[in-house]
C-alpha cells in the first residue's frame, strides 16, 4: 500500500530540506563548541521571529513594526508569572503567548482598517506605547531597570539549563513548527486568501473574503510564535529590558531576514537569517563592545542592496540554481 | 624517544602543578560611551593609577609577587550591553575578580551574570540596596547603601538649617528614573517625615532627557525650601541650568552624589554649578595620610581634577589587591578559587593605607557583601572648586547656606 | 501662580512647535510629490545636527550663521539620496519603499554611531543659558531665536510654493503626477528638488536645535515620529496642515509634560498619534491627499 507521505519523501524537494534540517540539529551532537552552538542558537532565533513576522507581512501583506512589543509582553508575562507565583515559565510561556496574541487581536482590530504606510506607522505607534508603557510601570516591570530572571542554574523544570544545548533543541524544535505551519499555510485555502489580500485587497474584498478575519487569522499564529519566542529569550538571556526586547529597533530586525531573504517564502527567512545573523555575532565579537553598531550599517546596506536589485529576497535569485540541482539529484 | 618522554614528562608537570599566573587579570566593565562615558573615564584613570603603584609596590606578594592588569569593556552606558559584555568579559578573560560597573542599574545585571558565572564583584559606587539584597555570595560593594544616602541628605539639610538657623520645612525630591535614583529617593521620602519635614513635590524624570523644564516649571510652583537631587552627568548639567533659566530658587541643591561630582558638572554648567552639594564617598580634600599624595600624582598625570568616582576606583583596585593578598595566605593551595576570595572578603577589615582612603576610612564586609563602613562626606561647589563642607568636624571649608539667589549673583 | 505655570508651558511647547512645523512641512513635501514615507528624516537632521557642532567646536563658527551652510549641504546630501536610492523605488510596491527608507535611517544612525559614538554633545555658546523674561514666563534666547528662523524659513517655503513658477509646479506634480508630465513639466527634476528641500528644511531645524538641544546619533528616531505624527494630524501633503499640526504637537507634548508627568510625555505624542489615525487618519482638516 503506497502511502502519500512515504511517497513524496523520496522527491528531492521534500527530502533534501529534511536531510539539511537532520545536519542542522545534529550539530550539538558532534560538537561542544560552546560558542558555535550559541551562534546557532541566535541564528535560529532569529528565524523563528523573522518567519513568524512573515506570515503576517509576507503572506498577507501586513507589514508590522511593532512586533517586538509583542514579544516583551510574552516575555514579560512568562517572567513576572514565575517571579511571584512561581509558574514553571513552560506554562508560563503559553500564557504570555495567549495574552500576547489577545492584546494583538484587539489592537489588529483597531488597525486592519488602515493600509500601507499608514498601517506600518501605527504599528510603530502601539509598539511605543507598550514599549513606554512597560518602561514606565516600574512596580510591576521594574522599569528602567529591567527584569532579572530569577537564578534557577540547571533546572529543567523551570526552563533554564546550564549547557547551552537544551536551548538550542528548543529553538530547533520552534523553528521546525514555525516552518510547518507555514509550510501548511502556504498549501492551504487560507494561505490563498492572505495572498490574495496582499496582493489586492479590495479585489480580495469583492470576491467575498472576509478581509479583516483573515488578517487577524494571519496576525494571530503570527504573534504565538513571536510570544513563545520571547519566553525563550528570556530564560536564554536571563534579562528583560524595555528598551531591548519591545523597542523600534528590535522590530526591524526582526523583519529583516524576512525581507533580506524572501518574503512569503517558507525557507527566506530561514536563509535570511543565516546570512544576516552572523554577521552581526562576528562583528559583535570581533570589534568588542564600542563597535557593535558596525553590524547594523551592514544590515542597512544589505537591506537597501536587496530592495535595489532583489526585491523579491535573496532566496529567489538562487531558486533557480537550487531547483536545478535538485533535478540532479535521484528522485528527482 | 627521550626527547618525546622529557617533553611529555615536563608539559605533564607543567599543567598539574599548580600554577599561579605572573598576571592577574582583573574584568572592568565600565561605560566609555552613551551617557555615563565621562565618569567610565574617571574610573579607568583610578584603576591605572592604582594598578600602576601596586605594580611598582611588588605586586601581590603572597602570590608570588604577581602583578596585577585590568581589562575593561565598554559597556555602553546600557543593561543589556552591560550583560552581554560583561559575559563576554569573562569568557574569553577569564578574570579573577570584577571592579565595576559604576551605576546602580548596570552593577545590578552585571552582577548577575558574575554570580552565575561565579567570579567575585567589588562594586566601588554602585550604591543600589537592591544590589547586595539578592543573597548573593559573591557580590561585594565598598560604597555607602543608596538608602543610607537618601538618610544623609536629609539628616545634613537638618544639620545645616540648624547651624545656619534657616528653619526648612519643605523639600522637594527630583530623581533620576533609574535605580540609583530611585533607591535614594526612596530613603529621602522614607526620612523626611521622621524628622518633620513636608514633601511638596517628588517627581522621577527620564534619565538622559533633553528637556527638564516641566520638572522646574512644577518644582517653582511648589515652592519648596530645599530640593534633593539625584542625576547623572548630563541631567545635572541641564538640571542647574534650567533653574537659572526659569529662577528657580531653593534654600540649598542637595544632591545625592551621580554627575553633580563630575568636574565636567562645574566645567559645562559653569557658574550654575555654584553652591551645589553633592554627597561623595571620597573627596580629595579630606584628611586621610597619603590621600594628598595619590591626588597629587593623578592630577599631574591626567591633568584634570581627582573626583569621587576616580578616588574610589583607586581605594577599590587597592581593596581588591589587599583581598587578594589575604587569599594568597589563607588559601595557599587555591587562592583565586572564587570561595577562597569570598573568605578573604569576608575576613578583611582595613583600615589604613590605600584601600582605605574613602570617606568612610576603613573597609569591612558583612554576611550581604556591604561594606559596613561605607559613608558619605557632602561638598558644596565654592568658586568653581568642590570643598568638602560636612559632616562639619570634617570640612575643609565653610558652606555657604542659604544659596543665594539667581539674580542676586554676578 | 497657576496660571504661570500654564503660560510657561503654553510658551515652551510654542517655540518647540515651531520647530517641529519646519521639520514636518518639509516631511509633507516630501509625501506630496512622491508619496513616500520617508523614515530616515530625521537621521537628516542628525546629520545637520553633527556637522553644525563640529562646525562650531572645531571653527567656532555660530549654528545660526552656520544654518547657511547646513541648508544648503542637507540640500544636495537629500538630492543624492532620491536620485540614486529613492527615484529607483517610486514605482514599486510600498513595501520596497518602506524598506528602503528604514534601510537608509539604519546605514545612517550606525555610521553617525560608528564615527562620533554615542555621547551626548552640547553646543555651549555665550548665549546658551540665557534667558529672557516676558511677563511671568522665562523664553530661553536660543528657543525664542530658533523658534523665529524657523518660522521665517517655513514663511519663505510658503512662498515659494505659491509664489514662484518652481513652487507651484511642484505643487502641481503634488497633486497629479501624470498631468503635470502633460504639461512639459520636469517630475522627476521636481521630486530630486522636492526631497533636496525637504532635507533643507529638516536640516535648519537640525542646526536650530542644536542651540539648545542635545545630538546624538539616535536623536533622529524621535523627531521622525513626531513630524510624522504633526504630518498625518495636518493631512498627509498640506503644506498649512504640517505647520499647524507641528505647533499643536509642540503644545499638547508641553501641556502633558507639565499637567499629567513628565515621564509619560512621549506616551502622550503616541496616543495622539494612534487616536488620530484610528479616528480620522485625512487629518484634523481633513485635507488629506492620500
Amino acid at each position: 500500500m503506497k502511502i502519500k507521505a512515504l511517497d513524496n519523501i523520496l522527491r528531492p524537494k521534500i527530502y533534501v530540506p529534511l536531510i539539511l534540517a537532520a545536519f542542522l540539529g545534529a550539530i550539538p551532537s558532534v560538537t561542544s563548541n560552546s560558542y558555535v552552538i550559541h551562534l546557532l542558537i541566535i541564528i535560529l532565533f532569529h528565524a523563528v521571529l523573522s518567519e513568524s513576522w512573515n506570515i503576517l507581512a509576507g503572506f498577507a501583506g501586513q507589514f508590522s513594526l511593532g512586533h517586538a512589543a509583542f514579544f516583551g509582553v510574552s516575555a514579560y508575562t512568562s517572567t513576572l508569572l514565575f517571579i511571584s507565583w512561581k509558574t514553571t515559565p513552560w506554562l508560563g510561556m503559553f500564557i504570555g503567548a495567549g495574552f500576547a496574541v489577545a492584546s494583538s487581536l484587539l489592537i489588529g482590530f483597531l488597525c486592519f482598517r488602515l493600509r500601507g504606510p499608514f498601517f506600518s506607522l501605527v504599528t510603530i505607534a502601539f509598539g511605543e506605547v507598550l514599549r513606554l508603557l512597560f518602561l514606565n510601570w516600574g512596580s510591576l516591570t521594574g522599569g528602567p531597570v529591567g527584569l532579572l530572571v530569577p537564578l534557577m542554574g540547571d533546572s529543567p523544570i523551570n526552563f533554564q539549563f546550564l549547557s547551552r544545548k537544551p536551548y538550542f533543541y528548543i529553538i530547533f524544535i520552534m523553528m521546525l513548527a514555525v516552518t510547518c505551519v507555514t509550510y501548511k499555510i502556504r498549501s492551504s485555502q487560507i494561505g490563498l486568501y492572505f495572498i490574495a489580500i496582499r496582493e489586492d485587497e479590495d479585489a480580495a474584498q469583492s470576491l467575498g473574503i472576509d478581509i479583516i478575519r483573515y488578517k487577524l487569522i494571519a496576525l494571530a499564529v503570527s504573534i504565538f510564535f513571536t510570544a513563545i519566542a520571547g519566553t525563550f529569550y528570556a530564560q536564554y538571556l536571563l534579562f528583560l529590558h524595555p528598551d531591548s526586547a519591545m523597542s523600534l529597533n528590535f522590530s526591524v530586525e526582526i523583519a529583516l531576514p524576512a525581507i533580506v531573504g524572501g518574503m512569503g517564502t517558507i525557507c527566506g527567512p530561514l536563509m535570511g537569517s543565516f546570512i544576516l545573523t552572523p554577521i552581526s555575532e562576528f562583528i559583535r565579537a570581533l570589534l568588542g563592545g564600542g563597535y557593535a553598531g558596525v553590524y547594523l550599517i551592514i544590515h542597512g546596506g544589505i537591506l537597501i542592496l536587496t530592495v535595489l536589485s532583489a526585491p523579491s529576497g535573496i532566496l529567489e535569485k538562487i531558486m533557480k540554481s537550487y531547483e536545478a540541482a535538485l533535478k540532479k539529484m535521484p528522485g528527482g | 624517544m627521550i626527547i618525546v618522554a622529557s617533553v611529555a614528562a615536563y608539559w605533564y608537570y607543567y599543567t598539574t602543578t599548580i600554577a599561579v599566573p605572573e598576571e592577574i587579570i582583573i574584568g572592568a566593565p565600565l561605560p566609555f560611551s552613551g551617557a555615563m562615558a565621562t565618569i567610565g573615564e574617571s574610573c579607568r584613570r583610578g584603576h591605572d593609577l592604582a594598578v600602576e603603584d601596586i605594580n611598582a609596590a611588588g605586586g601581590i606578594k603572597s602570590l608570588g609577587g604577581a602583578k596585577i592588569k585590568m581589562v575593561y569593556a565598554d559597556i555602553k552606558s546600557d543593561p543589556e550591553v552591560t550583560t552581554s559584555e560583561t559575559e563576554r568579559l569573562i569568557s574569553t578573560h577569564h578574570p579573577v575578580a570584577i571592579l565595576g560597573a559604576y551605576a546602580s542599574s548596570l552593577t545590578y545585571v552585571a552582577t548577575a551574570v558574575s554570580e552565575r558565572e561565579k567570579v567575585p564583584f567589588l562594586a566601588p559606587m554602585a550604591q543600589a540596596d537592591a544590589i547586595t539584597d539578592r543573597g548573593f555570595q559573591y557580590v561585594f560593594r565598598q560604597a555607602i547603601r543608596a538608602s543610607g544616602v537618601g538618610t544623609k541628605a536629609i539628616d545634613m539639610i537638618v544639620e545645616m538649617a540648624e547651624h545656619y538657623g534657616t528653619p526648612v520645612k519643605t523639600i522637594a525630591i527630583v530623581y533620576e528614573n533609574t535605580l540609583w535614583g530611585q533607591t535614594g529617593a526612596e530613603a529621602a521620602r522614607k526620612r523626611a517625615p521622621e524628622v518633620g519635614f513636608t514633601i511638596v513635590y517628588d517627581e522621577a524624570y527620564s534619565q538622559g532627557t533633553s528637556d527638564l523644564s516641566p520638572v522646574v516649571i512644577n518644582l517653582k510652583a511648589a515652592k519648596p525650601d530645599v530640593v534633593v537631587l539625584a542625576s547623572y552627568l548630563n541631567d545635572a548639567i541641564l538640571m542647574a541650568r534650567t533653574f537659572h533659566e526659569l529662577d528657580f530658587n531653593a534654600m540649598g541643591y542637595v544632591a545625592m552624589g551621580g554627575g553633580y561630582l563630575e568636574p565636567d558638572f562645574i566645567n559645562s554648567a559653569g557658574k550654575d554649578s555654584e553652591f551645589f552639594f553633592a554627597g561623595s564617598g571620597w573627596q580629595r580634600d579630606l584628611s586621610i595620610a597619603g590621600l594628598a599624595d595619590v591626588v597629587e600624582r593623578y592630577e599631574e598625570k591626567y591633568e584634570i581634577f581627582m573626583n569621587e568616582h576616580a578616588g574610589l576606583c583607586y581605594a577599590a583596585t587597592w581593596l581588591i589587591k589587599e583581598v587578594l593578598e589575604l587569599s594568597g595566605s589563607l588559601h595557599p593551595d587555591n587562592p583565586l578559587d572564587p570561595d577562597s576570595i569570598r573568605d578573604a572578603f569576608l575576613k578583611i577589615d582595613i583600615s589604613s593605607g590605600p584601600a582605605a582612603m574613602t570617606a568612610g576610612g576603613r573597609a569591612r564586609f558583612n554576611e550581604k557583601g556591604d561594606n559596613i563602613y561605607g559613608s558619605h562626606v557632602y561638598l558644596q561647589v565654592l568658586n568653581g572648586t568642590q570643598r568638602t563642607a560636612w559632616p562639619f568636624d570634617r570640612a575643609s571649608a565653610e558652606a555657604v547656606w542659604p544659596a543665594p539667589l539667581w539674580n542676586e549673583r554676578q | 501662580m497657576e496660571s504661570v505655570v500654564l503660560a510657561q508651558a503654553i510658551v515652551s511647547g510654542l517655540l518647540m512647535g515651531g520647530l517641529y512645523a519646519l521639520i514636518s512641512v518639509g516631511l509633507t513635501l516630501i509625501f506630496g510629490v512622491m508619496r513616500i514615507v520617508n523614515f530616515a528624516h530625521g537621521d537628516l537632521m542628525m546629520l545637520a545636527m553633527y556637522i553644525t557642532y563640529w562646525m562650531f567646536t572645531l571653527y567656532g563658527i555660530d549654528p545660526y550663521v552656520s544654518i547657511v551652510v547646513t541648508m544648503p549641504v542637507l540640500f544636495v546630501i537629500g538630492s543624492v539620496i532620491q536620485k540614486t536610492l529613492i527615484n529607483r523605488v517610486l514605482d514599486a510596491p510600498q513595501a520596497s519603499q518602506l524598506f528602503l527608507t528604514l534601510g537608509v535611517m539604519l546605514v545612517t544612525q550606525n555610521v553617525a554611531l560608528l564615527l562620533w559614538r554615542a555621547d551626548y554633545r552640547a553646543i555651549r555658546a555665550s548665549y546658551t543659558g540665557s534667558v529672557v523674561k516676558i511677563g511671568e514666563v522665562f523664553v530661553g534666547i536660543p528657543r525664542l531665536a530658533s523658534f523665529a528662523v524657523a518660522i521665517i524659513l517655513t514663511g519663505m517655503l510658503y512662498l515659494f510654493l505659491t509664489r514662484t513658477k518652481m513652487g507651484k509646479a511642484m505643487r502641481a506634480t503634488a497633486q497629479n503626477r501624470e498631468v503635470s508630465m502633460l504639461m512639459g513639466i520636469n517630475v522627476p527634476r521636481m521630486q530630486t528638488v522636492a526631497f533636496g528641500i525637504g532635507s533643507a528644511c529638516v536640516g535648519a531645524a537640525g542646526t536650530l536645535l542644536s542651540t539648545f538641544y542635545y545630538i546624538s546619533p539616535t536623536v533622529g528616531t524621535t523627531f521622525t515620529l513626531t513630524a510624522f505624527l504633526a504630518v498625518v494630524l495636518g493631512g498627509m501633503g498640506s503644506f498649512t496642515g504640517a505647520f499647524f499640526g507641528g505647533l499643536l504637537v509642540g503644545l499638547s507634548e508641553s501641556l502633558g509634560a507639565v499637567y499629567i508627568a513628565t515621564q509619560y510625555r512621549e506616551l502622550v505624542t503616541f496616543i495622539m498619534f494612534i487616536l488620530i489615525l484610528l479616528l480620522k487618519p485625512s487629518g484634523l482638516l481633513g485635507k488629506s491627499r492620500v
